[in-house]
């Protein structure tokens, strides 16, 4: 698939029924990219834990996400607008759904937005179809 | 016509029907005449809170199951084939009852239809297929697949995952007391307690998956299960765990 940008970047509200628009998107990108559905699923997964991890430590307004690609892998960027101090915490490595997202990706860390809003990287190596 | 529900065609033209598939004609042609079949059990299952359209459609789906299952060699008659179909079709939605959000019916055919032919194709590759794969064998847009691989992780299968029973068992003790030479990491028990109200199929494949690092085709393997299966019960536990700790 050629027609796919090397970058895309989506910004929804902070609502819990915006993540599944952030799902989709993502699911669409990976399609794209022949991943197979299971690998598929498991970033759609990453996706929303790793939303719903921002959005329990810091009130927000916004969600960015930014997903990058080359031809090993998908790499995803999420970010919220909130003011997240400490950021990552103590409770945030220890939750659920960090430990989820690691689980389902190859690479996951936490930073700040542009030195601002928390957020989480992961990267997810997709294993060609035609290996 | 030889009864109520039977064909109106005679068996040869029925037999010759069946040897055209999957030619999609010979198909629809099958279903309609098939199809007084699949309303005469709907209309037995009706009066049980479900509308009768609804179990019309799924008696319909029953059919067309049917129709792309049957095996003349076998020497069972059709109809007979039809009619278990057809009615373990109405006793699945009955049991199954409610995808967790409404999901409009063409998507549910094309789920279905997505379902089927994932698992065959998961077999049949030994890995899971891409969209394009998929699409491509269904015959259907890739958006399309995207929306039913959507819709499945939403489809409930509770049911076949009724709880242990025993409520004040922990996930630690469960894991633990299964005949398994479990390491059970730190990890492992600091989350244990925010899973103790999954069902424990859900808790094993969550620690195979998460502490262990297997993949979806290893545990399902190891549990006997589809892929599909392994899929659904991991976005569906994932889902519980949100909103049980309202994150």
């Amino acid at each position: 698939m050629t027609d796919l940008p090397t970058v895309v970047f989506v910004e929804v509200p902070a609502s819990p029924g915006s993540v599944q628009v952030l799902r989709n998107v993502l699911a669409g990108v990976a399609a794209r990219l022949d991943m197979p559905i299971d690998q598929i699923e498991e970033v759609r997964l990453a996706v929303t834990e790793a939303a719903s991890l921002l959005l329990d430590e810091a009130e927000a307004t916004m969600l960015r996400m930014t997903i990058g690609r080359d031809a090993e892998a998908l790499n995803v960027t999420l970010s919220s607008d909130g003011e997240a101090d400490p950021w990552p915490s103590e409770r945030a490595l220890a939750s659920w759904p960090w430990l989820v997202v690691k689980g389902l990706t190859d690479e996951i860390r936490a930073d700040r937005a542009d030195g601002e809003g928390p957020s989480i990287r992961f990267t997810k190596h997709h294993e060609r179809v035609d290996r | 016509m030889s009864s109520r529900t039977g064909p109106s065609r005679p068996e040869e033209e029925i037999a010759e029907l069946f040897g055209r598939l999957p030619d999609p004609s010979a198909r629809e042609h099958l279903a309609k005449e098939f199809l007084p079949l699949a309303e005469y059990f709907a209309r037995r299952f009706a009066g049980r809170g479900e509308p009768v359209d609804d179990l019309t459609q799924t008696a319909s789906l029953g059919l067309l199951n049917a129709i792309d299952r049957f095996d003349a060699e076998r020497g069972v008659p059709f109809s007979t084939y039809a009619a278990a179909t057809i009615v373990g079709e109405l006793k699945r939605h009955f049991r199954d009852r409610g995808w967790a959000l409404r999901v409009p019916r063409n998507v549910q055919e094309t789920a279905i239809l997505v379902n089927r032919t994932v698992s065959s194709m998961w077999q049949d590759l030994g890995r899971a297929p891409t969209v394009a794969e998929i699409a491509s064998a269904a015959d259907i847009g890739e958006d399309d697949v995207l929306q039913a691989l959507d819709a499945l992780q939403a489809y409930t299968t509770d049911s076949l995952d009724a709880p242990t029973g025993d409520a004040t068992t922990t996930a630690a003790e469960t894991i633990g007391s299964e005949d398994r030479s479990f390491e059970v990491s730190e990890e492992w028990l600091s989350v244990a307690p925010a899973l103790r109200d999954l069902p424990e199929r859900e808790r094993t494949i969550l620690y195979l998956r998460f502490f262990e690092g297997k993949t979806q085709t290893e545990i399902a393997d190891e549990l006997g299960i589809s892929q599909m299966h392994v899929s659904r019960l991991v976005s569906q536990s994932l889902e519980k765990l949100r909103k049980g700790t309202g994150a």
